[in-house]
């Protein structure tokens, strides 16, 4: 019985601190209102630049306002552009990937486009649609989507090409099933872990992103709450009050980190070689 | 059995699928596989034609463009009386029900992640049986066919041996009650002790349904055993065909020969050897003339030139100028 | 059956794998022997074993598996051999070929590139003397034009010509024992033919003892002299092969041979019915009892032990047991 529990352990390991990690964050955005001790947004100029204590969980900033409730309220903004993000691209790129890996005349226009963007690095991709745009929440979703479209699409095509391949595949077309049969019931299917283990990883990766945007200042204006920003403002105060940017530096590592151990657990369980 | 031998299900003539090779960043084409090459035959209704030959001499290939699965090169197709390659792509579709395919891997032929009742549902569903009760009545049947168990339909492909896979496969095939059921290597991948019980499945359904069968073997001793007829392909051409007693009993192709010396029998007493020199040339450049010639024990000054397919009787064809010399030596 | 010249003898091989939650014993009282110059076949179906067998003798099973009891080679134990004496071993005294010959060559080296490591590491022989020997073993195995070959890549050869390489590196130290598991299985009939007659004629003129790993009856007919079926892990029957192929006892072997298509024999196929069972549900008593046709009551509980039939020929079925009280031949 112990010996089960410990081989499960083993297997289940990295899936359940990532998604239970995860899971924390996620329930600290969703139930923030009552969570945050003070209002994210209240001034309060006597109180400003408290140390940690019993009345500030994490003290306050220069303009008194509660920074637990800030990092708080921040996650609800961090994770609702990662999750706007995964959803454009998870269904852009999935559709992208198949078209492009089942159709060769696809392929050419759709990777080519998909290289071109790849070949700048996604932060500055990021940076230079937001100055064009304009910043805003919705603008930083579009750039990073823009940003991470081609490694989904890459990732999809991909599994595509080899699970195309399989016999299977054949034998569906062998029965005289259509291309969307074929692409919908036979390929999809077996393209779905990489795509899932693609996401946690993207994820991971627009929560750093919208920070770091934040913080070179091109992403959400200095009102919003998200963790870039905390950690924006907290920077004139590094010397002084150092837990301004510790703290909500912390939440960004455990999120990133929660969401890559995720996608690694599930890369290693999804992946028949290693059952 | 011989008026119905006469009726031609599948009508084969000047075959060819070439595929071109790409090279440099351009993707010029720098020539081509002539993976087959003016092949033509015929498969009568209700007969089994083993297709053999080494690997890489383009019986799978040969396979799958007579059934437009691939699109060939040139040639005609008639199925079943109809111009095969006049139909459209919506027209083919509904066309394939008409011919299924048992492949080789029973591992990678089935999708994983279907229970097997929905993988013997497919078919029919893409086929437009849109009663849902009777295509469970339907998938019901023929997992009892194929020699298995109802209760095995609500499992998955990866719950079963190789051997049951197969039947899963064969069941499948039998779905929309096809014409010609194309048999790739279909017992190549099992264990011996298996390899007869999908044989003899395939033998009964063969006798109970009148199917035909197109067998794609490199296993001599199982087509012999289960083939009506023998086309046996070298380098993208039927260098003989002729039944199972022509082949086997007289067959005229040297390669034929040599073929049939090097099967390793067991128990049998050790045969005299005709063994071929090298290996087989590539189909990128096959030799000119005759393209056994290379490898040939018997080549000579007329072999630079292509021989015709001829008939030696019987409807007995064989591709070798010097058959009727070579008649006599054994 | 105590012959002088013995080469490699296993007594009471065990292969056992210990997951946590059990112990799996895949090889399970395995003993053979071989003797100088002779071909002993090892013969059984997928999972039987047989490639643990020989994984075993090389010292070379994978963890968490572990080999238990004796692999003598010429007297010593290879199983209580440290890793580093074990290594001298390998490759020099003992050397194995494998199914897939592209998979055991090194893609990036040249055919003698490899060679010559071969020769300098076993034989501390300098460059020139190391490039020597490459070409004279490449000559060895008939590759035609060996100074050329020797400076290409394996993927520029053929099967057989990367079989024929294997060959050579595996005897270039002038090995006791070869193991060769399923060395001609990838290859086509006519490859086949010519990698046995090279295996056949290098055996006499070396006097190497192969221990040759195989599911193919008819290979095994062609160049064994004897003959060890395995079944579920066990050595079900050995004897030498003209009486395996002539009067095999065990059912298990018996419903092999009847279950291979034969050329000139059309009747229908005899099935063993069932399949393999896993490793992890080898049955209880005989372990062909479920499969068995003649399986009596004994035969689920009991397991039987060997019982020799003289001139080396014994075999593990209560059927054979002449005892009191047992089960005459019938």
């Amino acid at each position: 019985m112990i010996k089960k529990l410990a081989s499960c352990w083993r297997r289940y390991s990295q899936v359940i601190l990532g998604g239970g990690l995860f899971l924390l964050i996620v329930l600290m955005a969703v139930f923030a209102p009552l969570i945050a001790t003070h209002d994210p947004g209240a001034y309060a100029m006597r109180e400003a630049l408290q140390e940690p204590g019993p009345a500030h969980l994490c003290g306050t900033d220069a303009f008194g306002r509660d920074v637990f409730s800030r990092i708080v309220y921040g996650a609800r903004i961090s994770l609702t552009i990662a999750l706007a993000v995964l959803v454009v691209c998870g269904a852009l790129g999935t559709v992208l990937g198949l078209l492009s890996g089942y159709y060769r005349w696809a392929e050419a226009t759709i990777m080519r486009l998909m290289d071109g963007l790849m070949a700048f690095p996604s932060i500055l991709l990021a940076l230079v649609i937001l100055t064009v745009f304009g910043s805003g929440i919705q603008n930083i979703i579009l750039a990073l989507s823009i940003s991470y479209l081609p490694r989904v699409v890459r990732t999809i095509r991909g599994a595509v090409i080899s699970v195309k391949e399989y016999e299977h595949v054949e034998a569906a077309r062998a029965m005289g099933a259509s291309d969307a049969r074929i692409i919908f019931k036979y390929i999809l299917p077996l393209c779905v872990s990489p795509l899932i283990i693609r996401l946690t990883l993207i994820m991971a990766l627009t929560v750093l992103s919208e920070s770091s945007l934040t913080f070179l200042g091109v992403g959400l204006s200095p009102e919003i709450p998200s963790w870039g920003n905390i950690l924006s403002e907290g920077r004139q105060y590094i010397t002084t009050s150092p837990y301004l940017i510790t703290l909500p530096g912390l939440a960004i590592v455990l999120a990133v980190l929660s969401l890559n151990t995720l996608g690694d657990g599930l890369r290693d369980l999804l992946d028949p070689r290693l059952k | 059995m011989d008026d119905r031998q006469k009726k031609v299900l599948l009508r084969v003539r000047g075959l060819k699928k070439w595929f071109p090779i790409h090279r440099g960043i351009t993707s010029r084409v720098a020539g081509y596989v002539k993976a087959v090459d003016d092949v033509s035959y015929d498969v009568y209704q209700g007969e089994t034609l083993g297709l053999v030959g080494e690997s890489g001499c383009g019986k799978t290939t040969l396979a799958r463009t007579s059934l437009r699965l691939l699109e060939p090169t040139a040639g005609e197709i008639q199925f079943d009386g109809q111009d095969f390659r006049a139909l459209g792509r919506r027209e083919l579709r509904q066309a394939r029900k008409n011919m299924q395919i048992v492949f080789q891997d029973p591992f990678g032929s089935l999708h994983p992640k279907m229970k097997i009742g929905r993988i013997i549902e497919e078919p029919l569903i893409i086929s437009g049986v849109k009663d849902k009760a009777a295509r469970r009545k339907r998938v019901e049947e023929l997992i009892v066919r194929a020699g298995l168990k109802t209760e095995h339909l609500d499992r998955y492909p990866h719950e079963f041996s190789g051997g049951q896979r197969q039947r899963v496969v064969i069941a499948r095939a039998l779905a929309t009650n096809p014409k010609l059921i194309i048999c790739d290597e279909p017992v190549s991948a099992l264990d011996v002790s298996v390899r007869s019980q999908i044989l003899n499945l395939l033998e009964e359904l063969q006798e109970s349904l009148g199917l035909t069968y197109l067998f794609i073997s490199h296993d001599l001793s199982v087509v012999e055993h289960i083939c009506d007829r023998v086309a046996v392909m070298y380098l993208g051409q039927m260098v003989e065909l002729g039944t199972r007693e022509q082949i086997y009993g007289g067959m005229l192709h040297p390669y034929t020969k040599a073929l049939l010396s090097a099967i390793p029998l067991a128990g049998g007493e050790k045969r005299e050897r005709i063994a071929l020199e090298g290996d087989i040339p590539s189909p990128a450049k096959p030799p000119e003339g005759c393209r056994f010639h290379t490898r040939c024990p018997y080549v000579a000054e007329v072999c630079k030139t292509v021989p015709p397919f001829e008939d030696a009787g019987e409807g007995h064809r064989v591709a070798c100028h010097r058959w009727r010399e070579l008649a006599g030596t054994k | 059956m105590k012959e002088p010249n013995i080469v490699l003898e296993a007594r009471d091989l065990n292969v056992d794998f210990h997951n946590p939650d059990r112990t799996v014993k895949i090889v399970n009282n395995v003993s053979f022997s071989i003797a100088r110059g002779e071909t002993l076949g090892i013969v059984g179906e997928s999972g039987c074993g047989k490639s643990m067998t020989s994984l075993a003798v090389m010292g070379l099973v994978p963890k968490p598996g572990k080999a238990t009891g004796q692999v003598l080679l010429e007297g010593t134990d290879l199983l209580g051999l440290p890793g580093k004496e074990l290594r001298k071993i390998r490759g020099n005294r003992i050397s194995m070929i494998f199914q897939e010959p592209m998979t055991s060559l090194n893609p990036v080296f040249t055919v003698g590139d490899q060679l010559m490591e071969v020769f300098r590491l076993h034989q501390n022989a300098s460059k020139a003397e190391a490039r020597e020997k490459a070409i004279e073993a490449l000559r060895m195995v008939n590759i035609a034009m060996p100074e050329q070959r020797f400076g290409e890549y394996p993927h520029q050869l053929s099967g057989g010509m990367r079989q024929r390489v294997m060959i050579a590196m595996a005897l270039s130290c002038d090995p006791q024992v070869l193991i060769a598991d399923e060395p001609t299985t990838a290859l086509d009939v006519t490859i086949q033919a010519q990698i046995l007659e090279l295996m056949k004629d290098l055996k006499e003129r070396l006097g190497t003892a192969i221990m040759l790993i195989t599911h193919d009856l008819g290979v095994v007919s062609q160049v064994c002299s004897r003959v060890v079926i395995l079944y579920c892990g066990q050595v079900i029957e050995e004897a030498p092969v003209e009486e395996i192929f002539g009067d095999p006892l065990h059912p298990y072997t018996r419903g092999l041979l009847r279950s291979l298509p034969a050329i000139g024999r059309r009747e229908k196929l005899y099935v063993i019915p069932g399949s393999v069972p896993g490793a992890r549900d080898f049955p209880t008593g005989c372990v062909f009892h479920p499969r068995c046709e003649r399986a009596c009551g004994r035969c689920r509980e009991e397991a039987p032990p060997f019982f020799d039939r003289g001139g080396g020929h014994r075999c593990k079925c209560w059927l054979y047991d002449t005892g009191e009280g047992g089960l005459t031949h019938g």
